[in-house]
């Protein structure tokens, strides 16, 4: 469980989040929603550990993480976190069962145990034929789900979801909303970040930013 | 380095390069040492040259005092003249028959003459000099060839194949060979010299003396040579710290993904330190390659031995590995330092 109090960033003179209190439990399916340079991206970097906020405090499990040195941050990230991105940002010379693998790799996992564990979460995300293939073979929907099961290596706790269908198609953002409600369903946190509003039907939170201030529907 | 193929080859290239002469130079001036060293075996390293200067040398007998000193246990005279012969010029040396001895001279077929006085219109000649019916009109002499040298017999003085063998007709020759019966001798041969030359007037000259000479030249030329491949080795590692460096910049959106995946800062540092690692053992083991065959076709070319020393290749592979692993410290550490916001513009 995450609790964010009253969480604020500034860049330079432009406040982008103000006083954001918010309280994340387990199996939550959040979507945030707002305008371009609302804030969306930075509470989510945030969310992540990968921006530390001026002010407040990101709690997890009651312990704040802008407290934790980097060997512990990266700790937590391997363990806690998965990140999905606007575009799908796999290494572009390791295979999709590679690039899967990734993380359990830096999770200590022995390599042959993780490309097989990899093997089972492309079968999972429907790219069983297409394990062996590198990125550039690979549709924008295939990547983007090949991105989601690497994101899933670790079973981490919660899944931070950048714009996930933005640069797809319809159905592939819709193979992807489906993909993201079935990991939900196995008591996942996902927060996607997105300007679709076909999403809404798939969360059971919708937070709306404005003018760096979260309101929640 | 696999998505960089083309860059990985340049760099390894330029360092295989330099590779390949800094291990040239070591296999071929260790070749041309033992080259050099093993000849000097053959002639016999104990052989020494009394060099008289005085313009009408010393009588032919001075040999015979020496030896009867005890001494020396071989000595021969030796005068040298030319001969032109057609088209061919040959070396004539004036000797005794202990200097056949004394240089390990071969036959390979015939004998070698004596020092009797019946034996004195005798020659040896090297294996490249032509006579009509085995007779050598030297002077106003006949000579009457008693033996053919193998091929290939030489000492300091080059080779004997174009060289005819005579019995000593100079009653005052110059120079004379000789070898110790004892190493401690020397200073013995010096006062009997004393008597018949002041110490302007000679020279003793040591074939260990000049071999160990020879080494110290070839160990100083294999100094200069290797500092300058070593120039140009540290050139090739200098492209490799910008490759790395470069490489580390263009990968940004990488170095975000894998910490977005879990890749702490040391993960990162290992990954790119391996690569420059690599890098630097890829071309190692070219020049290495490079370095042997380079080497053997030299050592073919210039007749000489070819030594190969494994402990000086695993030496070098191991410098190469980590001198390429220092040239990625810093890009390394910058790269990691990145976070995934400054890697991935979310």
């Amino acid at each position: 469980m995450m609790r964010i109090v009253n969480a604020g960033k500034k860049y330079g003179e432009l406040e982008v989040l103000h006083g954001v209190s918010v309280r994340i439990d387990d199996g939550d399916f959040i979507i945030v929603r707002g305008k371009s340079g609302s804030g969306k991206s930075t509470l989510l970097k945030i969310i992540g550990g990968v921006l530390p906020p001026d002010e407040g405090k990101i709690l997890w499990n009651g312990v704040d993480i802008c407290r934790y040195k980097e060997s512990e941050m990266v700790k937590w990230r391997r363990s806690s976190l998965g990140f999905v991105f606007q575009s799908p940002e796999l290494i572009p010379y390791l295979s999709a069962k590679e690039n899967a693998a990734l993380p359990m790799i830096y999770n200590g996992c022995p390599r042959r145990s993780a490309l097989i564990r990899a093997g089972k979460l492309l079968k999972m995300v429907g790219l069983s034929e297409r394990m062996n293939h590198y990125p550039a073979e690979l549709s924008g929907g295939e990547a983007q789900r090949c991105a989601i099961a690497r994101s899933l290596g670790n079973m981490p706790s919660m899944l931070l979801c950048d714009e996930p269908s933005g640069a797809l198609d319809p159905l592939g953002a819709k193979s992807v909303m489906k993909l993201l409600k079935m990991v939900n369903q196995y008591r996942k946190t996902v927060i996607v970040v997105t300007h679709d509003p076909a999403w809404e039907a798939f969360g059971n939170r919708v937070w709306d930013l404005s003018e760096g201030r979260l309101t929640e529907r | 380095m696999k998505h960089h193929k083309r860059v990985v080859f340049l760099t390894s290239f330029g360092i295989s390069v330099a590779i390949a002469c800094m291990l040239s130079v070591r296999f071929l001036s260790d070749g041309v040492k033992s080259s050099l060293n093993s000849e000097m075996e053959k002639m016999g390293s104990s052989v020494s040259v009394l060099q008289v200067k005085r313009p009408d040398g010393i009588p032919a007998d001075f040999a015979d005092i020496l030896l009867n000193s005890g001494t020396v246990s071989f000595i021969s005279p030796r005068t040298v003249e030319f001969l032109e012969s057609g088209d061919e010029t040959y070396t004539v040396y004036g000797v005794n028959s202990s200097f056949f001895e004394m240089c390990g001279l071969k036959l390979s077929s015939g004998s070698f003459f004596s020092d009797r006085a019946d034996d004195h219109e005798l020659c040896v000649i090297g294996s490249k000099v032509k006579t009509s019916r085995n007779i050598i009109l030297i002077g106003k002499t006949y000579y009457r060839v008693s033996g053919v040298l193998e091929e290939e017999n030489y000492d300091l003085n080059g080779s004997y194949d174009n060289a005819v063998l005579i019995p000593n007709r100079y009653p005052h020759p110059s120079e004379f060979l000789f070898t110790c019966a004892y190493s401690e001798d020397d200073e013995l041969i010096r006062n009997i010299l004393h008597e018949y030359l002041t110490d302007s007037e000679y020279e003793i000259r040591k074939n260990a003396e000049f071999s160990e000479s020879v080494n110290t030249v070839a160990r100083l030329m294999t100094k200069v040579l290797s500092f300058i491949s070593g120039i140009s080795l540290f050139v090739s590692l200098s492209g490799l710290v910008s490759v790395t460096y470069i490489t580390g910049i263009n990968r940004k959106r990488e170095w975000g993904i894998r910490k977005s995946c879990g890749a702490g800062r040391k993960e990162i540092i290992c990954q790119l330190l391996i690569e420059s690692g690599m890098i630097s053992i890829i071309g190692f083991l070219f020049g290495a390659a490079n370095s042997l065959l380079i080497t053997a076709v030299f050592s073919y070319l210039l007749e000489m031995e070819f030594v190969f020393q494994a402990g000086v290749l695993l030496k070098t592979g191991l410098l190469s590995a980590i001198m390429g692993m220092t040239a990625g410290i810093v890009p390394a550490w910058n790269a990691s330092g990145k976070s995934i916001a400054d890697c991935i513009d979310t």
